[in-house]
């Protein structure tokens, strides 16, 4: 999908909106009645905006709260403040029926394939979960809607009446994918949905998810920590640390010219393979912060950045731009 | 100078079973490799294709239904498999040290990071308890943890995944082995961490010439930062050659897919070629070669003729009846 | 598939085996008694008074284990004791099981302030000796099988919902879970159909020693008069009235305390077996 065909998609109603998602865990510390509770700002303050039929990409490394967000998407976890609006209509607002009905519109897919199927399920009957949910009743009907999706994901009806443990994760990772799609939705949340594949997997997945969004016009919100699995399937591409987002860009746009620091070090710490052995000196980054080292009020990369100035910590940086945003002080600045 | 004194680590023929229910797995099926002093050498491979095995091989440390059942492991000449149960305890953590993937349990949680560090130090080189604890904050400084004053008496809960992998590393490292054996010691992290991870250990093997033996599925890395690489499938290595020849001139079908299954991050939307079916495991006879179900450049008989190793061009090994059967 | 494998398994066990055996030993004994036992346990003989086993009383009567202060055929007692101990075992443990099982749930799956109410119904619950409640409740509600079981129940459930409840709590964060709910399933469906069938393993491991230890205590309160009315046979009953001849007639109290040690072994040593092989292979 080209750049322009995005932005149109855009100046439609988004079929995914978040405005200002806040989600907040709290963890007492200290005695009982006398503790304090450290608040840990698990994603803090993100908007975004998902077309029909696009696929964005989010890219986060461990601790920025992608996967919370993710979850918090779908109303699986309790949001803080802030609003998830599908089709524009706020999901957690209608009666518990409705927003049920709303709810299934938007699927998750797991990084885990052994953790997201029942182990006590049979295959086909995880399935058959997901099209009951739907409504429908009549078995001929599910049998054959079941034979259809396992077909799909491409798996056989062999693989329909064993337990999930006797399946490969890339094989399970599959099933998930076809529970997913039993109640039809039109929104898939996929978290690190290869992660934990082994690499000749990988491309099977990946392929797999291509092939369904054309099939079924798939809107995707792809959470990976790996920028080439972005590239893959990625229209447009936001960036996350620690919370919040700190760049958001058409996917060629952040491939060709990568503006924020934290965007720029993802870019750099990325192994290389085309260069075929040479040792290509990375650059080294400053080191993690330590906990409660990053600033209040201030610039959340300020402790790694290598473009930092006792500027950054005066004010959180906003997302400006126009296609191509970025939350930093010193984009456009030279060196 | 006699070419042997150069090798650190010749690993001939080895073969590992595993008791399984109902019988055993070949593990590690008939693996040969040398690694030279100073060279830093990959072993790559997807989960099943026995590169964690080989390193549990060498060290010795396989669980208790996998046993060596031939084969030899000369560390700078001594053979490891048939070494002395105290020979081994003297050389692990001394002169052959390994670090492993997952930082969060390869430390034990109740002792302090001085105390697991200082260990080593203890048992191998016979340091009292002060002398110990001078050598770890060398150590710790080495690998960047800053406040190693501090640091010394924390516990490993207190760290995060990258500094725990930097103790690790500080544990491996503390006896100046000749051979570091990491299996998959960047996995676990992040893409930023790893990077800053592998440059310590590339800093660290220059300052004490160890070989390392880098193991992970991830090409991208081995392609980085070894020398030579080592490609295994089902238990036995397929193909062998330097870094730059095994990138630029993959001769194996199953290096070649790998390579061509990989999202790259500036190719942009075009269709990975992935390898179908699934990486088997190997139980009973092995009849042929084990990736031809596989294999998009399969032949007649490659389902019933096993393949040699051979050597098509100096330096670079590949097991495949497309390139002869005979050595 | 699955089943075939633990079949096989616990027939090569021998622990496994002899527990069964055991358990098998008792079940049946209970159920066939009136078949199994050579004589009437109520009948009085004072003329074959405190004879030894293996003996034959002046009037003829052959007795395998002896008679009692009262000449009834300790062998029959046995026999018939069993189903006392057994059914309050079973039916306790079931009791406690499904109380105990459904307040885990519960409180594992919901947290916060039920989960608070119900662990600290669980403190309360074992900060009392359960004899004591046992006998207050006892006198409360008087003797007799149906309240000794309610006793019994309310000492064991609390096990279960601590052990259901740590179950329920890693796993209802597990993916699948989630999964469950963004199909848009309410709760109780999640819990009945997503959570408790792999939080169940160690159940049925409780469950085996939970009947162990439920045998025990009956007897126990047999032994205090607290049981079930001194006409009907149970093995703590027949061990109360066996003390005091101790050092005239040993048979008396011994043979049914081997009967509930043996009943105890047997039930534990088969909780053993499943437990090393039912957990892991179920783990979650």
């Amino acid at each position: 999908m080209t750049v322009e065909n995005s932005m149109d998609a855009l100046a439609q109603t988004p079929l995914v909106e978040v405005v200002n998602l806040r989600k907040n865990f709290s963890k007492r510390r200290g005695l009982p009645f006398f503790g304090r509770d450290d608040v840990v700002r698990a994603v803090d303050g993100v908007s975004l905006k998902i077309g029909k039929g696009q696929t964005l990409g989010l890219v986060g490394e461990s601790g920025s709260g992608k996967s919370t967000l993710g979850r918090v998407l779908l109303d699986l976890v309790p949001r803080t403040a802030g609003s998830v609006l599908f089709e524009g209509q706020e999901i957690g607002g209608a009666s518990v029926a409705a927003s049920r009905a709303l709810r299934r519109r938007m699927q998750i897919v797991f990084q885990d394939p052994y953790a997201s199927l029942n182990p006590r399920m049979l295959v086909g009957e995880s399935i058959r979960e997901g099209l009951r949910a739907g409504g429908m009743s009549d078995t001929a009907q599910i049998e054959s809607r079941l034979g259809e999706l396992v077909a799909a994901v491409g798996l056989g009806p062999e693989h329909i009446h064993i337990y999930p443990h006797r399946l490969s994760g890339g094989q399970r990772q599959r099933v998930a994918i076809a529970r997913a799609l039993s109640v039809n939705p039109s929104f898939i949340v996929a978290d690190e949905p290869v992660s934990a594949l082994d690499l000749s997997i990988q491309a099977q997945i990946l392929n797999l998810l291509a092939d369904l969004q054309a099939q079924f016009g798939l809107t995707y919100l792809l959470i990976s920590h790996d920028l080439n699995v972005i590239r893959y399937l990625a229209d447009y591409v936001a960036v996350m640390y620690r919370g919040r987002i700190v760049e958001e860009a058409p996917a060629e746009q952040l491939f060709a010219d990568p503006q924020h620091p934290y965007t720029q070090l993802l870019f750099s710490a990325l192994p290389k393979i085309d260069h075929r052995g040479k040792r290509v000196a990375r650059g080294v980054a400053a080191s993690e912060p330590a906990r409660g080292a990053v600033p209040e009020g201030g610039c959340a990369f300020y402790p790694r950045c290598v473009r930092a100035v006792p500027a950054c910590l005066n004010a959180e940086p906003v997302l400006t731009g126009n296609k191509h945003r970025t939350a930093c002080f010193r984009v456009g600045e030279p060196e | 100078m006699n070419m042997t004194d150069n090798i650190t680590l010749e690993v001939e023929d080895l073969y590992t079973h595993i008791g399984v229910q109902g019988g055993e797995v070949r593990g590690v099926d008939g693996v040969s490799f040398v690694i030279r002093r100073g060279e830093v050498f990959g072993l790559a491979g997807e989960s099943g294709s026995g590169k964690s095995m080989t390193a549990f091989s060498i060290m010795r440390l396989l669980p208790l239904r996998g046993r060596v059942v031939q084969g030899s492991v000369r560390f700078k000449g001594e053979d490891l498999v048939t070494a002395s149960a105290e020979r081994i305890s003297a050389l692990r953590g001394d002169r052959v040290a390994m670090i492993f993937q997952d930082p969060m349990t390869s430390l034990n949680p109740v002792f302090t990071i001085g105390d697991q560090i200082g260990e080593s130090l203890r048992q191998h080189r016979g340091m009292n308890a002060s002398e110990a604890r001078v050598k770890t904050m060398q150590l710790l400084e080495s690998v960047g943890i800053g406040d190693a004053d501090r640091r010394f008496g924390s516990y490993p809960h207190e760290f995060s995944g990258g500094m725990r992998q930097r103790v690790m590393i500080a544990m491996a490292l503390a006896c100046s082995p000749d051979l570091l054996i990491a299996d998959e010691p960047t996995t676990a992290l992040d893409v930023t961490i790893e990077k800053q991870i592998l440059a310590l250990i590339e800093e660290l093997r220059a300052d004490i010439g160890a070989a390392i033996l880098l193991i992970t599925h991830n090409l991208a890395l081995l392609a980085e930062h070894c020398d030579r690489i080592a490609v295994m499938y089902a238990g036995q290595i397929v193909e062998t050659a330097s870094t730059e020849e095994l990138l630029s001139k993959p001769l194996h079908p199953y290096t070649k897919a790998l390579l061509g299954s990989m999202p790259r991050s500036h190719i942009s939307k075009g269709r990975l070629k992935p390898v179908t079916g699934l990486p088997p495991t190997i139980t009973g006879e092995r009849r042929g070669c084990a990736f031809a179900p596989r294999c998009p450049a399969r032949m007649a008989h490659c389902d019933s003729v096993g393949p040699l190793i051979l050597e098509p061009e100096p330096g670079h090994q590949v097991r495949c009846l497309l390139f002869g059967e005979r050595p | 598939m699955e089943g075939h494998n633990f079949f096989r398994e616990m027939l090569r066990s021998r622990k496994a085996m002899f527990g069964v055996c055991v358990v098998s030993l008792i079940v049946l004994s209970a159920i066939f008694s009136p078949w199994l036992a050579p004589y009437d346990p109520g009948t009085q003989n004072l003329i074959g008074r405190l004879a030894k086993p293996l003996a034959t009383t002046a009037d003829g009567r052959f007795h395998l284990l002896g008679t009692d202060q009262l000449g009834r055929d300790i062998l029959s007692r046995l026999i018939y004791g069993a189903r006392v101990s057994l059914l309050v075992g079973t039916v306790a443990s079931l009791i406690a099981g499904t109380l105990g099982v459904t307040l885990g749930l519960i409180a594992g799956y919901f947290g916060g302030r039920i989960d608070a109410m119900i662990m600290r119904l669980c403190d309360v619950q074992l900060a009392l000796p359960y004899i004591l409640i046992a006998i207050s409740v006892l006198a409360l509600l008087g003797n007799g099988l149906i309240n000794i079981i309610i006793v019994l129940s309310l000492t064991q459930w609390v096990t279960y919902a601590r052990v259901v409840r740590s179950g329920t709590l890693s796993v209802k964060e597990k993916e699948f879970v989630l999964a469950a709910k963004a199909l848009g399933f309410g709760s109780p469906k999640i819990m009945l159909r997503y959570v408790l069938p792999n939080v169940f393993a160690p159940v049925i491991v409780i469950a085996t020693f939970s009947v162990a230890q439920t045998i025990i205590a009956e007897s126990a309160l047999s032994f205090l008069g607290l049981s079930v009315p001194p006409s009907i046979p149970s093995w703590g009953g027949m061990l109360a009235d066996g003390r005091t001849y101790l050092v005239v007639a040993w048979w008396l109290a011994t043979l049914p305390g081997l009967a509930i040690t043996f009943t105890v072994i047997g039930v534990n040593l088969f909780g053993d077996w499943l437990r090393d092989h039912l957990d892991p292979k179920l783990q979650v």
